[in-house]
């Protein structure tokens, strides 16, 4: 294969012009003196385009593009300020990157936004805009409507992905904070979706896999020298979303461990962390050997106020979670095939619950936590590999959940036990084989915490479409945010935004954050006076701390594996 | 009209064989050498003239008149100029050749010169005493009919001045490329240096004495707002002269300025040149202050200068000056590291027309075209041409499908149609008032900041100068416009290409200037340059705030040299300039102490300040900058909504500098100095402030229903916190070892560092050549054939460049290997030097020893070029 400047210099050369006057100018070396210079210069010209060349930095390289067309079938927008509220939202994820409950990412590839402007325009003769900006909505028997919009996503790598999507009806969609980057109660969600029909029906969807980039030997996707472009990309955006979001504090911790963990905001377990109990013999004492977190719904009742308001305007008047059976094997039903890779008598209960670790802050924001018992001080984002700890979502109790019932109702509380087991994936690579590490291979009484060691490895290496092994020891230490998640999607975690004063911010007091003024690059930032502040809620800083081992001695003889360590260079355009 | 003047002098002798050995710099000169004997004229041969003419006022000085005649004739032939002939004339005079001087006074009309009533009565007088001569000869016809002055030995025809000073029927300037150095009102009459000569009888000579002023000189009228020798200015000067650029044949001025020692120059695509001063180049670059016969062409919008748009091109250009340092004790805001000042043949000047086409590989294209003429009192010069510059590389490959492009020429750097017309009314000896415009159409691709890689620019650039001149008051009025239609070039499907885009710019100078000179004490010559400005920004542009402000700048200036015996000055500089954006008034002091060993050394020592005011792109910013995710955005506004009492300020810098130059000997000159520069407040692309909920709290929005994107974060402008310490020196010599033979060479030292004050995180910036070295050769000979070579060397850079990422606008260091340039032009002349075809050969070597260079870590590979040109010229 020829050199790309090659084949573009080839290409651009017109058809009849001869071979040789094309090739003269790059063998017209060492023109050093005037003799040659004439004869150079009159054979040399040449009408050749010039060569193409980018440096490796600069941005316009070839990527991939993908686009298509948005319809949105659902009720009429709001408007506000003489601009229709909300946008539709399309979401691409790299399918090994996919949002839980399918995947382990936190964030979009991608974010490609249609403008209610835009695509309601045809619709704007049904629309009132009021004259004083205020908002208004259409009255609830209004009759849905259906319009059409487009979208463009690039640029993106060379990768398979899903287009997620949903019309952010009450415009409270906000991708810079993880509080509000997820669809809320009323938005209309959707996406890239095979099988349309069946999902307005009520069946679960089936997102298209869109394949951007050619294939390369190693299975992975790469953008080839003219770009990769896909297009005609259909979004539909039609099913009204009935949940708000988990938002969630906890509110006690339950542990009869010899952790003895008492403070809520910081929850610590030892790297060796090994249960006392583990057996389904034994289901109250193998429920007492697992720190476990009592969740509230919304906020503690002091906090109320602030969270309703802006900046947050929290959904919390009656939060509550609401349960419900995961489809772990994708079947369509829920069932006893539908339960938690280490117990067949364990149903997989939405909202799920994953422990996922941060990355350590650096020297400058470590000094800035002062109080490491008030909970995380500064917020970091999720670290590389991904590491998860999948928590045990509990209704009441370990029996409760293995009874649980058809229907239950929406509960002010939930229950989540800390598993001492970690998943470490380094989702860059599509196919680098993933670790489960499980802190000690028995419990305290020498019951085996996997029995079924093989059947857990295949059930994770099908949830994450890579093999994933088993290994025993000690757990990647660290910090790690919770993550409540439901089959929708909508998910809250803690520690987040509202709990933490963040990136340019300061803390002011013990409740309220203030916005740094001045540069980041320089030593006058400074929180004055006349500087916009808001309220810091407390019950969102909560952490969980993998902490030092209790036995040094093990974690020496069974090492955190390396896959859990790896750092890969930070990504860039 | 030249009839009855004496013949074309004979052909300057042989120069002796000994001085042809000096030659010996390079194979290469010594080859070309060797066509220096024979044939007719150099050309262009100001050097050489001015060796002629300083020789020759030397002896005449001496009472050594006949050989101080054939000198003057000499630098005449090479480079007529009317002083040169009124000397001759003066000098025939006192030999008492009378006919001969009438002759030469009369080729000194020839020119127009403002002093031609006082001159007409000169040559009435000699007529006169001519004729009473003739009659007394009449009446004493036994007697020896002249003064015996000739030489024994001497022929007919050998005696100096028995031959014309121009051919039969040409004027001084009428040969290709041959124009009187000075305008003709610049050094009319006699000055104090104007020394009358006694006739040896104690008779006073008829009309006034020789011209002493070195008419060959290279004078600048930048560093003092007033023409001086380099000797007398007060900042290091350099000048690029018309031989220069005409044997180099380059057609780019910012490429002509890169022969000049501490000059920063950088092709970054086909239309982009940036050019600096002792570092701190960058994409559009703003740290150099350009003029046009003293007009600004600074660029109020982004600060930058678009070479590509100016209304001239180098046909058109007299010569170069570029004034090392800051400048703005004279020039104010923007002339931060230094001052370079276009100036072009005056109206009238140089040849009455001619035309010159070139075409090179890639579709290169050059043609210009020029009248000049005078009619009494009132001269004009109007020119018109085209340049086609192409991309070097162009940034998108063929078949590309994940862009779309914009509609232009994915080939083109640079094009340029222009017209440009100047005119000249003589009121008096003194004075006269111009008036004229320049007219570009224009099309740039060229690389902004941040994100704004690969921009282009089509539109139109326009000027309307007028001005007023006499011996002490100076005024102009000019109106500049800049409009263009503007956007990135290029950019991924359902990213922005940033339209509409209508940057505009109406600006309206006005200047008033004082020159005189007064004594105070007796010993104490005070020379006084002072002057007051007023400039009118009216600006917009959809990336700025929409209701821009007008802006009204003031500006008041005073320059005192105090000289002592043409031996020690001391220049004292200070502008005020009010600046409406920061609203205030900024002060811009400079010192000088010039010591003169001799007439042709100086010492200079200097101190000044200068400061850049923020652009208007960098005061009004107003533009959602879209992120690679598509649907978020980041808003760069130079008002921060996230901090109101936000205010960029002023660059600064305070430089020093000590010099010495020496122009001892007609053999060689060079110079050297050292700066040392203090730069701080550095204006540069802001890091990203994220939203935070505390901004959302107080009401920013996270939405942008006007681009339909999500808003995440503030951008815009910051002064750096880290403080620049360069030090440096620059070493520049030229060698005229032989007519005909020009060598230069010149070195610059930069060395920089910063101070970064605890918390301050800029990273490190080695962006400007440590090294950087230029050696040229130029010849002209006697056959015709001209040309020049030229080799320029600067070391590896490392570029600390912003970037935008993922996560916003980040540092991301680059580093640039270290190039050289091989630049050579070759000529010959014909048909009486009316024609002239060349060839020209730019940085030769591309990718002989590797990749060709880039002169920035974005910009295009530079390559090698191929231009052939044909020029005819009456």
């Amino acid at each position: 294969m020829l050199p790309p400047h090659v084949t573009d210099q080839a290409m651009n050369a017109p058809s009849d012009a001869p071979a040789r006057s094309r090739r003269s100018l790059p063998r017209a070396r060492g023109a050093l003196t005037f003799a040659p210079l004439l004869a150079l210069a009159a054979g040399a010209f040449s009408c050749d385009d010039p060569a193409h060349f980018l440096n490796a930095g600069q941005a316009g390289g070839p990527k991939g593009v993908l686009e298509g067309t948005v319809t949105y079938a659902g009720p009429l927008p709001c408007t506000e300020n003489q601009h229709v509220v909300g946008a539709a939202l399309m979401l691409i994820f790299d399918v090994r990157l996919l949002p839980p409950p399918e995947g382990l990412g936190t964030s979009a590839a991608s974010l490609a936004v249609t403008p209610g402007d835009k695509l309601f325009a045809s619709l704007k003769g049904h629309l009132t805009f009021n004259a004083d900006g205020s908002r208004w909505c259409p009255a609830a028997n209004t009759p849905p409507v259906t319009v059409s919009g487009t979208w463009a996503a690039a640029p993106l790598e060379g990768a398979t992905y899903e287009v997620r999507g949903f019309y952010d009806h009450d415009g409270n969609f906000d991708p810079s904070f993880s509080i509000s980057k997820l669809p809320t109660k009323g938005d209309i969600g959707g996406g890239a979706i095979d099988n349309a029909a069946d999902v307005l029906v009520g069946k679960a969807p089936i997102y298209r896999k869109i394949a951007l980039g050619e294939l390369a030997t190693d299975g992975s996707r790469y953008i080839p020298e003219t770009g990769a472009h896909i297009s005609g990309i259909a979004v539909t955006l039609a099913l009204p979303l009935p949940l708000d979001t988990p938002v969630f504090y906890t509110k006690e911790v339950l542990d009869e461990t010899p952790s003895a963990n008492k403070n809520e905001l910081v929850v610590k377990m030892p790297s060796d962390f090994q249960l006392k109990t583990f057996s389904a013999l034994d289901p109250a004492n193998t429920e007492k050997s697992f720190i476990r977190m009592k969740l509230g719904a919304g906020v503690p009742k002091e906090e109320a106020a602030a969270a309703e308001l802006p900046p947050f305007g929290l959904p919390i008047k009656s939060a509550a979670f609401i349960y419900s059976r995961q489809d772990v094997n994708s079947d369509g039903l829920t069932d006893g095939k539908d339960h938690i890779p280490d117990s067949t008598q364990i149903p997989s209960l939405f909202p799920l619950a994953f422990f996922t670790k941060l990355n350590e802050p650096d020297a400058a924001q470590k000094a800035a936590n002062k109080n490491k018992e008030s909970g995380v001080e500064v917020l970091t984002n999720q670290a590389y590999p991904v590491i998860v700890m999948q928590g045990l979502t509990l209704y009441k109790s370990l029996l409760g959940t293995a009874l649980f019932p058809a229907k239950v109702d929406p509960q002010s509380e939930l229950t989540v036990a800390l598993r001492p087991a970690a998943l470490c994936i380094d989702a860059t690579s599509a196919t680098k084989p993933a670790v489960l590490v499980v802190s000690q291979e028995k419990d305290s009484k020498g019951n085996k915490i996997l029995a079924d060691e093989k059947g857990v490895s295949d059930a994770l290496s099908a949830q994450f479409g890579r093999k994933v092994t088993v290994q025993y020891g000690c757990l990647p230490q660290g910090t790690y945010a919770l993550n409540l998640i439901y089959g929708t999607g909508q998910a809250w975690t803690v520690p987040n935004e509202a709990g933490v004063c963040i990136g340019r911010e300061l803390e002011k007091d013990k409740t309220t954050c203030c916005a740094l003024q001045g540069d980041a690059n320089q030593s006058q930032s400074t929180c004055e006076s006349s500087a916009p502040t808001r309220a810091r809620l407390d019950s969102q800083r909560g952490i969980l701390v993998v902490g030092p081992p209790t036995d040094p001695a093990y974690c020496v003889k069974h090492p955190t594996p390396d896959t859990c360590t790896f750092i890969p260079p930070t990504p860039t355009l | 009209m030249a009839q009855g003047r004496p013949h074309p002098p004979a052909p300057p002798p042989r120069l002796p064989r000994r001085t042809r050995t000096a030659a010996t710099f390079s194979a290469t000169a010594l080859l070309l050498a060797a066509t220096l004997y024979g044939g007719s004229a150099l050309a262009d041969a100001r050097t050489d003239a001015r060796r002629h003419f300083r020789a020759g006022m030397a002896l005449i000085e001496k009472k050594q008149l006949v050989d101080g005649i054939k000198e003057l004739e000499l630098a005449y032939q090479l480079a007529p100029h009317p002083n040169v002939a009124y000397n001759i004339a003066v000098a025939q005079a006192e030999l008492g050749n009378l006919e001969l001087a009438i002759g030469a006074y009369g080729t000194y009309l020839d020119s127009k010169p403002p002093d031609q009533a006082e001159v007409e009565g000169t040559i009435q007088k000699l007529r006169e005493k001519l004729a009473a001569k003739r009659a007394a000869a009449e009446a004493k016809p036994s007697e020896t009919p002249e003064p015996a002055i000739d030489k024994p030995g001497e022929k007919p025809g050998d005696k100096p001045g028995d031959k014309p000073i121009d051919k039969p029927g040409e004027k001084p300037g009428d040969k290709p490329g041959d124009k009187p150095i000075d305008k003709p009102g610049e050094k009319p009459v006699a000055k104090p240096g104007d020394k009358p000569v006694a006739k040896p009888g104690g008779e006073q000579p008829i009309g006034g004495g020789e011209r002493t002023d070195d008419i060959y000189e290279e004078t600048v009228v930048t560093a003092s707002r007033a023409a001086q020798s380099p000797l007398d200015s007060p900042s290091s000067t350099t000048i690029i002269t018309k031989q220069d650029i005409r044997l180099s044949g380059i057609t780019r001025i910012p490429e002509l300025l890169r022969r000049v020692a501490g000059m920063d120059v950088m092709q970054i695509t086909g239309g982009d040149e940036n050019v600096s001063m002792r570092g701190f180049n960058s994409r559009l670059a703003n740290k150099l202050l350009v003029l046009v016969n003293g007009r600004s062409v600074y660029n109020d919008i982004l600060g930058s200068t678009f070479w590509e748009t100016l209304t001239i091109d180098v046909d058109q250009v007299e010569r170069i000056e570029v004034v090392r340092g800051p400048g703005s004790a004279l020039y104010g805001a923007d002339a931060f590291s230094g001052v370079v000042n276009i100036i072009t043949i005056a109206p009238g000047e140089g040849s009455k027309s001619g035309v010159r086409v070139g075409y090179g590989d890639h579709q290169q294209g050059y043609a210009s075209g020029w009248v000049s003429g005078r009619d009494g009192d009132f001269s004009y010069r109007a020119s018109a041409g085209y340049t086609r510059y192409p991309r070097w590389t162009r940034e998108v490959a063929p078949g590309r499908i994940d862009l779309k492009v914009a509609d232009f020429d994915q080939n083109l750097g640079a094009e340029n149609l222009r017209i440009d017309l100047r005119t000249e009314q003589r009121l008096s000896k003194d004075t006269a008032i111009s008036l004229g415009g320049g007219y570009s159409r224009v099309a740039l691709d060229v690389y902004g900041t941040g994100p704004f890689n690969d921009y282009r620019l089509k539109g139109d650039t326009l000027d309307v100068t007028s001005a007023f001149r006499s011996k002490h008051i100076n005024a102009r009025v000019y109106y500049s416009r800049l409009a263009v239609t503007s956007g990135v070039d290029y950019a991924y499907i359902g990213q922005s290409l940033y339209e509409p885009s209508h940057p505009t710019q109406n600006s309206f100078d006005a200047e008033l200037g004082y020159t005189g000179d007064f004594k105070l004490p007796a010993v104490l010559k005070h020379t006084v340059n002072a002057g007051v400005g007023y400039r009118f920004k009216n600006i917009s542009w959809e990336y700025l705030e929409k209701d821009t402000p007008n802006e009204h700048h003031g500006s008041i200036y005073l320059q005192d040299a105090i000289s002592y015996k043409n031996l020690a000055t001391l220049v004292v500089s200070g502008r005020l300039d009010y600046v409406p954006y920061l609203a205030r008034v900024v002060p811009s002091p400079r010192a000088s102490f010039i010591l003169k060993p001799s007439d042709r050394q100086a010492v200079r020592v200097s101190g000044s300040t200068a400061f850049r005011s923020p652009t208007f792109l960098e005061s009004h910013l107003a533009l959602p900058i879209q992120l690679p995710l598509p649907g978020a955005e980041l808003i760069s506004a130079s008002k921060r909504e996230d901090d109101p009492n936000f205010k960029l300020q002023p660059e600064q810098i305070t430089a020093v500098e000590a010099s010495y130059l020496n122009q001892q000997s007609d053999l060689f000159e060079f110079e050297v100095t050292a700066y040392y520069n203090r730069v701080t407040d550095l204006v540069a692309l802001a890091v990203n402030r994220n939203n935070t909920l505390s901004t959302k709290g107080a009401g920013l929005p996270g939405y942008d229903v006007d681009t339909g994107r999500y808003n995440v974060g503030f951008g815009g402008w910051a002064n750096q916190c880290d403080t620049y310490n360069v030090g440096g020196g620059e070493l520049g010599a030229r060698v005229y070892p032989v007519e005909g033979l020009d060598i230069f060479a010149n070195y610059a030292l930069n060395l920089s560092s910063q101070d970064r004050p605890t918390g301050c995180s800029v990273p490190e910036d080695k962006r400007t050549s440590t090294h950087k070295a230029n050696v040229g050769v130029q010849v002209r000979t006697k056959v015709g054939i001209n040309g020049e070579l030229t080799f320029h060397y600067q070391s590896a850079q490392t570029w600390n460049e912003q970037v935008a990422s993922l996560a916003g606008i980040n540092y991301q260091p680059y580093t640039l290997p270290a190039y050289t340039l091989v630049n050579a032009r070759i000529g010959y002349r014909f048909f009486k030097d009316k024609m002239e075809a060349s060839a020209t050969v730019f940085n030769a070597l591309a990718d002989v020893f590797g990749e060709a260079p880039q002169m920035h870590p974005f910009g295009n590979r530079v390559g090698r070029r191929f231009m052939g040109f044909f020029t005819y010229s009456l």
